[in-house]
């Protein structure tokens, strides 16, 4: 039976981690390409990043035996835990997008400095790939190299269809400006390579990895080809692609398209965590 | 030079009956389900040629020890004499050490231990036995929640929740020139402990003389637990 060390809130706290540093990236290319036009979309992008990535630390927070000690982590500093260095990561991030959050509200998106969204844009990269490190650190079976790139595409996919999800009202817009479900394809396809790579790797290199892949391939299955990969990666990148060729109307299928998107990436980055655990 | 402390466990002499394992209970009053000092057992081959193997575990004191490698707080931490060891003062209980450690030798303190004697007034026999309760309150400690031979040295005596523990190769009883509380208890002398890097210890002149082996070499940790020989 699998010992299970760290449960769904851990999960969760990956989950809405990635959605808060997605949605705070896609504001940040908004930010930057045209701050005026998209004011309403960077600023809900920029209020929603430090509430999702504070929502996931408050559930791991839960998680820990010690929650209390979490204060002792900022003296006792340990270079070789990615957990470590994650936790100066986060709180970097969450105060700085705090700060721009705050000053979004109060002033708006045009007195916000380039300089602070620049620093912000760069935490919240750190974030996203320290999501992925924290596994790999750990360097289980299941948790290799290719989980950083991994979890780091994930959130970005997710976190954007997220806040499209949140201005459909800019849909038409993002879509002549951008080719939007051509851009989404391409993410997806880069996932879909990451998870490929992860998987091989799992599948033909030790024993015990090979060990791994047969736990996932067993235990897993529904969790990994139906929700993952099946309705997280191919069913949209099935859907935008007709919707590419002319045979869809995006606005008819963006809803659920981008919402099995946000699934699919809980799903996988749930399926990851347990997978660990479970060899 | 600084002493490098090790194990080695002659499994020709070990017989397999448990002494290091409540020897070890004992000594450091672990609770129902943590086991600082354990042991595996396999039968294997078909019959009539069936072997049997038995081997006993504790935390193998790596070099290069993934607990400590990951531990967000430095709480698991190795000394200069080799030990690792934990500091429960600092622990998050992030549970990272365990997910980490490849031998399972880590437990987590999910419950305060012996909470029982705190609380249950039930006897097997009403007015003829004590309650846990009334054994506790009579004996005017935190008793079995308290280790009076760790806890009289600065060492944390009570095991609170939330922490996670593992074997210590019994540091604060090798500070005072004692052996591991296993080492001890064995009465097959199956367990030598010593300084590996004195050439004239009996542990040193063991290892040389045998080809030692240890669990998962593959994972590149160096342990400090040597096994030698076979039970069979």
């Amino acid at each position: 039976m699998m010992q299970l060390l760290w449960d769904i809130r851990v999960s969760l706290d990956l989950f809405l981690g990635g959605l808060g540093v997605g949605a705070f990236l896609v504001g940040v290319i908004l930010y930057y390409v045209d701050a005026k036009v998209y004011d309403g979309f960077v600023k809900k992008s920029f209020v929603i990043a430090p509430l999702l990535v504070i929502a996931g630390l408050l559930l791991l927070l839960t998680e820990l035996g010690r929650p209390l000690n979490v204060i002792k982590t900022i003296y006792a500093i340990n270079p070789t835990s990615f957990m470590s260095i994650g936790i100066f990561l986060q709180s970097a991030f969450v105060a700085v997008a705090l700060l721009i959050a705050f000053k979004v509200l109060t002033s708006g998106v045009e007195s916000l400095s380039s300089k602070i969204v620049y620093a912000g844009a760069i935490l919240a990269g750190l974030v996203g790939l320290y999501h992925g490190f924290l596994l790999s650190g750990i360097a289980k079976e299941p948790w290799n190299n290719a989980i950083p790139v991994i979890f780091f595409v994930s959130s970005i996919l997710s976190g954007a269809s997220l806040m499209v999800l949140l201005n459909l009202g800019s849909l038409e817009s993002l879509v002549t400006r951008f080719k939007l479900p051509l851009i989404i394809n391409m993410v997806l396809t880069i996932e879909l390579a990451a998870v490929f790579a992860w998987v091989y790797n799992l599948a033909l290199t030790t024993a015990s990895s090979k060990h791994a892949y047969d736990v996932l391939i067993s235990n897993f299955s529904m969790e990994f080809w139906v929700l993952s990969i099946l309705m997280g990666l191919i069913a949209p990148l099935a859907i935008f692609t007709l919707v590419i060729l002319n045979k869809l109307s995006l606005k008819a299928v963006a809803i659920p398209t981008f919402a099995i998107i946000v699934l699919g990436s809980f799903f996988l980055k749930n399926l990851v965590v347990y997978l660990g655990q479970a060899v | 030079m600084t002493k490098k402390y090790g194990m080695v466990i002659d499994l020709h002499r070990c017989v397999g009956c448990g002494a290091c394992d409540l020897a070890c209970k004992s000594e450091n009053n672990t609770p129902v389900g943590i086991n600082w000092a354990s042991h595996t057992t396999e039968t294997y081959g078909v019959f009539p040629k069936v072997s049997y193997k038995h081997t006993p575990t504790l935390c193998n004191h790596c070099e290069d020890a993934p607990c400590v490698r990951v531990c967000p707080t430095h709480a698991m931490h190795k000394t200069d004499e080799g030990f690792v060891v934990h500091d429960p003062s600092i622990c998050i209980g992030c549970k990272s050490c365990m997910l980490a450690d490849p031998y399972g030798v880590i437990f987590f303190n999910k419950e305060h231990a012996f909470l029982d004697f705190a609380t249950d007034t039930s006897s097997a026999v009403k007015d003829g036995t004590f309650s846990k309760k009334e054994l506790s309150d009579k004996a005017k400690a935190p008793f079995p929640n308290f280790n009076a031979a760790r806890g009289a040295d600065g060492y944390e005596a009570v095991r609170r929740k939330g922490a996670v523990e593992k074997c210590s190769f019994c540091n604060h009883r090798v500070a005072k020139g004692l052996s591991p509380a296993c080492v001890v208890a064995c009465p097959a002398d199956a367990r030598i402990f010593g300084d590996l890097n004195d050439e004239k210890s009996k542990i040193a002149t063991t290892l040389r003389a045998h080809k030692p082996t240890v669990l998962l070499p593959e994972k590149g940790t160096n342990p400090k637990v040597f096994y030698i020989r076979e039970y069979n």
